[in-house]
């Protein structure tokens, strides 16, 4: 499983003694909050709503046993028994004291975690499909390639001032399958692929997305690019983007706008110039290299199941089945094809109904750790749906971990329907809110709860943010929800026809914002009004949202009224 | 909804050793329960004291809110959320030690 290397866990104990020299230089008055709050920002610690919150980055959302037991640590030793996963595979605590932070820091170091690169305008924590590696049928493990640009863009003195922060996500997946990595609304979004004819692995590179205030779908400035190359090539992204980036406006310093305002093909031809010119400073990867750094992320050494035992397990699993309803849901929607025959990707859902999207308690980190280490060789992945995954689960063992999760409610059966809300914390945590967003997430998992209305439903995804950042990635939710202050009301606008995957796409707003007491109705109406007309029950929502437009949903939300 | 009558103004910041939310009490004090802030006639006013009170140490990023001058309650919701805790988890922040101490 991936390590860091001693170079990088010798510059994080670093850095945290540096910072605790300057936590105490703060505690003790040599330094003011102005010149202190940079160095905290740049350790991840942010001042939120009701106290700090600390947010600490998951490398590739690739967690072991033993780093969770960490997590779990300290929630209870320095926070409130409890931590929340983002969006961006990262996990936030909400409550740590000034004077713990270092503490928390080093416990971190001390198995390779940090909150290095969690805030501020640098290259961000690298994001990658939660199912890297582990899923059948993708192209390749993407991990390696984000290890790459993570180790050239760590505490890189060019990209620690940047114009603004910078994000980059990665999919090994085929450009038919599911992108769960969302690589269209990244500042950067790489996807591998074989080239045409020589089928050599390489990636494309699409940059431009984003959401936010201004919302944008990326675009393909290169088709492939060999992986020695493609280090060199985003250097020449980031040139032209420092060269050009506006630091006037921090609205407009995202790369996003610099494509949109320079022309997709002007920004092409611009990086394909700095590219040529930097050849000789490249920063090529030779295939050694890039050997080494794969190895990190070597599967574990599983047992091969033979093809006999693997029927018999399966046979146990039907009859299990057939027994536990709540088991056979499970399987239908939380369970993933794994590469290796014998084994399952098993998801856990953080989402139980009611409850808080992407929430845990140290309890069940301990437990979900402990489950990992008997069931999942040590090893869990954090996906951006705020959601757990076991990677490694023997079929064998499938009906006894279950039951395990099922224990501590961490085994919703909803993947991906629209119980699986996706939430940022909103105005009960974040100081930048405009609205709640968690309530809202809870009454509709609550109107949902029905597992025969999510399977009448079928896949579905709703996502909600409290403020136009949209760190709830409202706008690529198949119905989004964006949280208002209307004269201190809150007002609730949805947004309808999101898509985060390869066929990404922005939602539009339908129309009026609702009112905090009726967004959970109007969501009802929205779902109820695309099961009276879809075609049949195979044609998805956004298949029925593309065939019909937002008109029929806006008769039924606004009636005839203009 | 305060009447203009009842409209005033505090002033809120977080404490730097652990973050949490504190108001500008008499006599230059930080209390963490808004029924202790000094209740301030008018934004400039409170302007004023903002400029002029020597800030603590341990006081970080204090501004102006609105409250009702008659029972001190913050006039936005935001700002009542951050008087008493997240409104999804009742037993963190203030609110959970009020129930606590019966309150
Ligand atoms: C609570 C403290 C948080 C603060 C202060 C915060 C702040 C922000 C800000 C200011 C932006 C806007 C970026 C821009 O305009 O370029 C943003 C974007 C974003 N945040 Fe957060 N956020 C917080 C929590 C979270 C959480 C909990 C999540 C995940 C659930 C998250 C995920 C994201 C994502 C994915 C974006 C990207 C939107 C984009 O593509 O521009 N953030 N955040
Ligand atoms: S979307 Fe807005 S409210 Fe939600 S976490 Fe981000 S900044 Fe806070």
């Amino acid at each position: 499983m991936y390590r860091y290397d001693e170079f990088d866990s010798q510059i994080v104990k670093e850095r945290v003694q540096e910072f605790r020299r300057q936590i105490n230089m703060r505690l003790d008055g040599q330094l003011s909050e102005n010149e202190f709050k940079p160095l905290r920002l740049m350790n991840g610690l942010y001042l939120q709503l009701h106290a700090y919150m600390l947010r600490v980055a998951i490398p590739y959302g690739t967690l072991s046993s033993k780093q969770l037991h960490t997590l779990a640590f300290i929630a209870d030793t320095y926070d409130k028994g409890y931590g929340h996963f983002t969006t961006r595979q990262n996990i936030q605590f909400n409550w740590p004291k000034l004077t713990e932070v270092a503490d928390i820091l080093d416990t971190l170091a001390d198995v390779e975690m940090h909150a290095l690169q969690t805030s501020g305008n640098c290259i961000r924590n690298v994001t990658t499909d939660h199912w890297a590696g582990i899923v059948k049928d993708e192209i390749e493990d993407p991990r390696p390639v984000a290890e790459l640009i993570r180790q050239w863009s760590t505490l890189h003195p060019e990209f620690s001032y940047l114009p603004r922060k910078f994000k980059i996500a990665l999919t090994g997946a085929h450009e038919r399958d599911f992108d769960r990595a969302a690589i269209n609304v990244h500042d950067i979004g790489l996807r591998a692929r074989l080239h045409p004819q020589s089928q050599e692995i390489g990636y494309e590179v699409i940059v431009g997305g984003g959401l936010g205030r201004t919302p944008m779908i990326g675009f393909s400035l290169k088709k492939w690019i060999a992986k020695e190359q493609l280090l060199s090539y985003l250097s020449a992204v980031m040139k032209v983007y420092n060269l050009l980036g506006r630091r006037d406006n921090k609205y407009k310093a995202r790369i996003k706008i610099l494509v949109f305002e320079t022309g997709p093909e002007k920004f092409q031809q611009m990086v394909e110039d700095a590219y040529a010119q930097s050849e000789h400073i490249s920063i090529d990867v030779p295939q050694e290299e890039q050997k080494r750094i794969a190895d990190y992320f070597a599967p574990p050494n599983t047992p091969k199941i033979s093809p006999h035992d693997i029927q018999q397990y399966e046979q146990h699993i039907l009859s299990q089945r057939k027994l536990h309803k709540n088991f056979d849901l499970w399987c239908r929607h939380n369970l993933a094809q794994h590469k290796i025959p014998g084994y399952t990707i098993a998801n856990i859902s953080l989402k139980p109904t009611g409850g808080i999207p992407g929430d845990m308690s140290s309890e069940q980190m301990r437990a979900v750790a402990d489950l990992a280490e008997q069931y999942s060789f040590s090893e869990i992945r954090v996906s951006h749906y705020q959601n757990l995954v076991l990677p490694y689960v023997p079929l064998q063992h499938l009906f006894n971990v279950w039951q395990q999760l099922h224990e501590r409610d961490l085994a919703a059966p909803h993947h991906n329907t629209i119980s699986d809300i996706i939430a940022c914390p909103g105005l009960d945590y974040c100081s930048l809110a405009t609205a709640r967003s968690i309530p809202v997430a809870q009454e509709i998992s609550k109107r949902f709860a029905d597992t025969e209305k999510q399977n009448l439903i079928g896949p579905l995804s709703l996502n909600i943010s409290g403020c136009i950042n949209a760190c709830g990635h409202h706008h690529v939710g198949h119905i989004g929800i964006l949280g208002l202050d209307k004269r201190g009301k809150e007002v609730y606008q949805l947004l309808l026809g999101g898509n985060p995957d390869q066929n990404a796409q922005i939602g539009s707003v339908i129309g009026p914002g609702f009112s905090y007491e009726d967004i959970p109705a109007a969501v009802e109406t929205v779902v109820n009004t695309y099961i009276q007309i879809r075609k049949n029950q195979d044609e998805t929502f956004l298949e029925t949202y593309e065939r019909v437009g937002k008109e029929p949903f806006k008769e039924v939300l606004y009636g005839n009224a203009p | 909804m305060n009447t203009p009558q009842d409209n005033s103004y505090a002033i809120s910041a977080n404490r730097l050793h652990d973050g949490i939310v504190v108001y500008l009490a008499q006599n230059h004090q930080w209390s963490t329960e808004p029924s202790h802030a000094l209740s301030i006639p008018s934004h400039e006013h409170a302007l004023n004291i903002l400029k002029n009170t020597p800030i603590p140490h341990d006081i970080i990023e204090p501004y102006i809110i609105n409250i009702n001058s008659q029972n001190h309650t913050p006039s936005l919701f935001r700002e009542q959320l951050r008087t008493l805790g997240p409104s999804v988890r009742k037993d963190l922040g203030r609110q959970a030690e009020k129930i606590k101490y019966g309150e």
